[in-house]
């Protein structure tokens, strides 16, 4: 299945800020002329503007310019920041970045100081955090929301713009790939947005809903929350939203590989309106369409698409999602035989991704958060703090360090104690082998053993506390209400131990057989990585014998570690046959390999060679550089030794 | 539209009361037992058989795809819908092979978990479209025995191409940089995947298939 890397999320740019009752006595301020009515006046101009923001910039830009002038003219400085950062907002819309930014910053001095408009600066801050990140400038733009949101917690824990700041921090994760941490985002707009009536994020947050489960994989759950969102955007009237929504559902579509479908939706998106915001209503659907076009072979069609929208793009100076367009159009000037032109824009698109990737995001993200959740005051303070944990975490280490080595020197002290006492009764040979297999099931046994002393002792125990605590609570001179704690704990602690039971032993193994456990296995190991295995099973497996089995899982499992940390293979193929009490196991991959002469094997290796000696089997690893591993290794039952 | 009598197994009381909650917004289903344990769930069932069950498969005591056979067996007419957090291929083909009527994860949205709940009633099999295409991944990749060109490893191919040169095994060892027991080893995978006894019919069947070209 296809990956596609554009992650976009509706954000709501819009914040109206409630207008708090200013008061109407009239300040003595040397400059200040203002009444209450011109505060009206300028909380009349730019609510217009607000309004006319969606289909009209240019007539909301001239009544947010007004109500600028007639606050400057008063000296009603708190309008004056209030009117500037719609005005940034408007003109960044336009894709005229700097003009923005140049409002933003004129308007910051002025919301600073504001004292009736309260909203006027976590509103600020919501512009700039969406200005910013619609120019993929994502640590820039989490500082900004996460300032919004302290200070709405702080000082307006009604308002509803902390509902448009979860929305947008959704969206953050989602360009950031942290889909659990975006999806809690989403949920909690939504559920605010239902408990506090309001429609408007309500479409938001569900199509943002709709969006992660997208992303999730999970088609169903997506559609539906599309499906509602879209009823619920054309019965507001909301070209934007709908739009976006639109190209969700052509997202959903092109993931699950339905091009055809996705073409429909996306030209639905462009065909909508011309004139609202750019990034919705050209942009980003023009990319998705021109990606499906050139998967259904449109090569000519996707190009002129592709082509149009970057232009637009270099124009207004909206850069996100750029990535994609750039790898779709190098993909149809590969498939069009132009190559030259295919490395020109896949280079385009590889320099971009690097600088842009998940990691280099998340971390920026991460930091920005430390910083700006506590707040810009105590940031001497946070520093300090983060130097204490890591001044803590390297006692930690060292503390760690010297518990490996005595750890180890203990080890070592008894694996030589063991072996002096065997010494003198076998060769050496046999010694190691004996004592490989012994420490092979030693370690089974404890691992067996240890799972169900977790699960029958100290599990059998915590139930009985539970009975104990369920018996006291029918005691008169007890406060029932102090137990129930108790008990949900204990509950809980037991929970936690039959999970860690669970893990420590392979329970699909227990119940079905080897095939079924290094299936799930590999099956699990994929997913959380770029390794494909193949899986090859020859022969029966049922009358290994249980423990057998165990060995054979745990050798499979070092096996495929092995190749996903050192070999550096896009594919490894595992196989195992049997034949009677004879197995053949081999592995073999695409990686870098190495070469046996001057490289010195690596303790899983070496690892792997103990198992296979301690079962009195043989074992080969070839490899040379550029070439692959192979490993090969057979076991006969019989010579297994007792 | 009838009732749909529910029951649920589920070792975590939050996952039950979560779907309690749920259920509770839809008139025509009821959820009318939770078993917390396998050995809870057989020993009260025969008493309140639902229509339908929703079964985890990591319990407490046991395993849903132990108790799976057992239930269908027992009671035939009830619909078994696995309701789980194990996002796996091998299960879904699993449960599903062994008679379960769905399969849906326990992150799914609510209206998903009603759907399937009111899809495998109607006596239908449940699976959401992406659980689905990994499903048919899945069983394309444990299907290699019954296809006809058996899947070679890439060093098996080279063997073979080898083989058919007239290299002999030494050869072949020092070419590769394998050891003699690992090249002897992959040929005789040949010779098991190919289904053939000797060399002559190795070549032929090599050819004939189209394997190498």
């Amino acid at each position: 299945m296809s990956c596609f890397s554009r992650y976009i999320l509706y954000s709501l740019f819009y914040a109206l800020f409630p207008f708090v009752a200013v008061a109407q006595e009239q300040r003595e301020h040397y400059q200040v002329t203002w009444t209450g009515k011109d505060t009206v006046e300028i909380r009349e101009l730019i609510g217009q503007g607000h309004k006319l923001m969606h289909s009209s910039p240019d007539s909301a830009l001239y009544l947010f310019r007004r109500a600028l002038y007639n606050s400057l003219h008063t000296g009603f400085e708190d309008g004056a920041g209030y009117a500037l950062s719609y005005i940034g907002f408007v003109q960044a819309g336009q894709g005229n970045i700097e003009s923005a930014f140049a409002s933003y910053s004129e308007a910051l001095g002025y919301c600073q100081n504001a004292r009736y408009f309260k909203f006027a600066l976590p509103g600020l801050y919501i512009n700039m955090a969406a200005t910013y990140k619609s120019i993929g400038r994502y640590e820039q733009a989490a500082q900004y929301y996460n300032d919004a949101l302290s200070y709405l917690q702080q000082n307006l824990p009604q308002d509803m713009n902390i509902l448009i700041v979860y929305s947008n921090l959704a969206s953050l994760h989602v360009d950031l790939n942290q889909l659990s941490r975006a999806m809690m985002y989403a949920q909690q707009a939504e559920s605010l947005s239902v408990a506090r009536n309001n429609l408007n994020t309500l479409v938001s947050s569900k199509a943002n809903i709709g969006a992660i489960y997208t992303l999730m994989k999970m088609p169903d759950s997506a559609y539906h929350y599309l499906e509602d969102a879209l009823e619920l955007s054309v019965k507001l009237g909301h070209a934007d939203k709908q739009q976006f929504i639109l190209m969700s559902i052509g997202d959903l579509y092109r993931e699950t590989g339905q091009m055809k479908k996705a073409i429909v939706f996306y030209e639905k998106a462009v065909r909508l309106n011309r004139y609202t915001n750019l990034v919705y209503s050209s942009i980003l659907p023009s990319y998705a369409l021109g990606d499906a076009l050139m998967r259904t072979g449109r090569y000519r069609k996707a190009e002129s698409v592709l082509l149009e929208a970057l232009q637009l793009s270099n124009r207004t100076g909206i850069t996100s999602s750029r990535t994609e367009a750039f790898k779709s159009l190098s993909a149809v000037y590969e498939a069009t035989g132009r190559f030259k032109d295919a490395l020109a824009y896949y280079k385009k698109y590889e320099r971009l991704n690097d600088s842009l990737s998940g990691i280099a995001k998340a971390s920026a993200i991460s930091d920005a958060e430390i910083r700006y959740q506590v707040g810009q005051k105590d940031k001497l303070i946070v520093e300090n703090n983060l130097k204490l944990v890591k001044r803590e975490k390297e006692l930690e280490r060292n503390r760690l360090y010297t518990l490996v080595a005595l750890t180890a020197g203990a080890l070592i002290a008894a694996i030589v104690g063991i072996l002096f006492y065997y010494r003198n009764k076998m060769d050496k040979r046999n010694r190691h082998m004996t004592y490989m297999k012994a420490v092979m099931e030693g370690e089974e046994r404890e691992r067996d053993r240890v799972a169900r002393e977790l699960h029958d002792g100290i599990g059998g125990m915590l139930t009985a506390m539970q009975l104990n605590i369920g018996a006291l609570m029918e005691h008169k001179s007890i406060r029932p209400t102090e137990l129930t704690g108790l008990s949900f704990l204990a509950t809980h602690i037991g929970e936690e131990v039959h999970k860690a039971a669970r893990n420590l032993t392979p329970q699909i193994l227990q119940d079905h057989n080897l095939y079924q456990a290094v299936l799930h296995y590999c099956e699990q190991f994929e997913k959380s990585s770029t390794l494909n295995i193949q899986l090859e099973f020859m022969g029966e497996v049922s009358h290994l014998g249980h423990s057998l089995q165990l060995i054979i899982f745990r050798i499979i499992q070092e096996l495929i570690q092995n190749i996903y940390k050192h070999a550096n293979a896009g594919m490894a193929v595992i196989q195992f046959r049997t034949d009677g009490g004879k197995m053949y196991l081999s592995a073999e991959d695409n990686g870098c390999g190495f070469d046996p002469g001057t490289v010195k094997e690596g303790l899983g290796l070496q690892h792997i060679r103990n198992r296979i000696a301690a079962l009195n089997g043989f074992c080969s690893i070839e490899s040379m550089p550029g070439k692959g591993t192979a490993i090969y290794i057979e076991i006969d039952q019989k010579d297994i030794p007792n | 539209m009838d009732i749909i009598k529910i029951a649920i197994a589920d070792d975590h009381p939050m996952i039950t009361d979560g779907l309690k909650l749920i259920l509770s917004m839809h008139r025509h289903v009821a959820l009318e037992h939770t078993y917390s344990s396998g050995a809870e769930l057989m020993k009260n069932i025969e008493s309140g058989q639902p229509d339908v069950l929703l079964l985890d498969i990591q319990l407490s005591d046991t395993t849903g795809d132990k108790l799976l056979p057992v239930l269908l067996k027992k009671y035939p007419d009830m619909r078994i819908l696995v309701l789980t957090g194990i996002d796996s291929a091998l299960y879904i083909h699993n449960m599903l092979k062994d008679g379960a009527h769905g399969y849906v994860l326990k992150n799914s949205a609510s209206a998903v978990i009603v759907k399937a709940i009111e899809t495998v009633y109607k006596g239908e099999i449940y699976l959401d479209d992406e659980l689905r295409k990994k499903l048919d991944v899945f069983k394309d990749k444990i299907k290699y025995k019954e296809s006809l060109k058996p899947a070679l490893t890439p060093r098996e191919m080279e063997i073979l191409k080898l083989t058919l040169k007239g290299y002999t095994l030494q050869q072949m060892s020092e070419i590769m940089f394998l050891g003699r027991r690992t090249v002897e080893y992959y040929r005789s995978n040949l010779f098991i995947k190919l289904d053939v006894k000797n060399m002559a019919e190795l070549i032929r069947k090599a050819i004939e298939s189209g394997i190498v070209d």
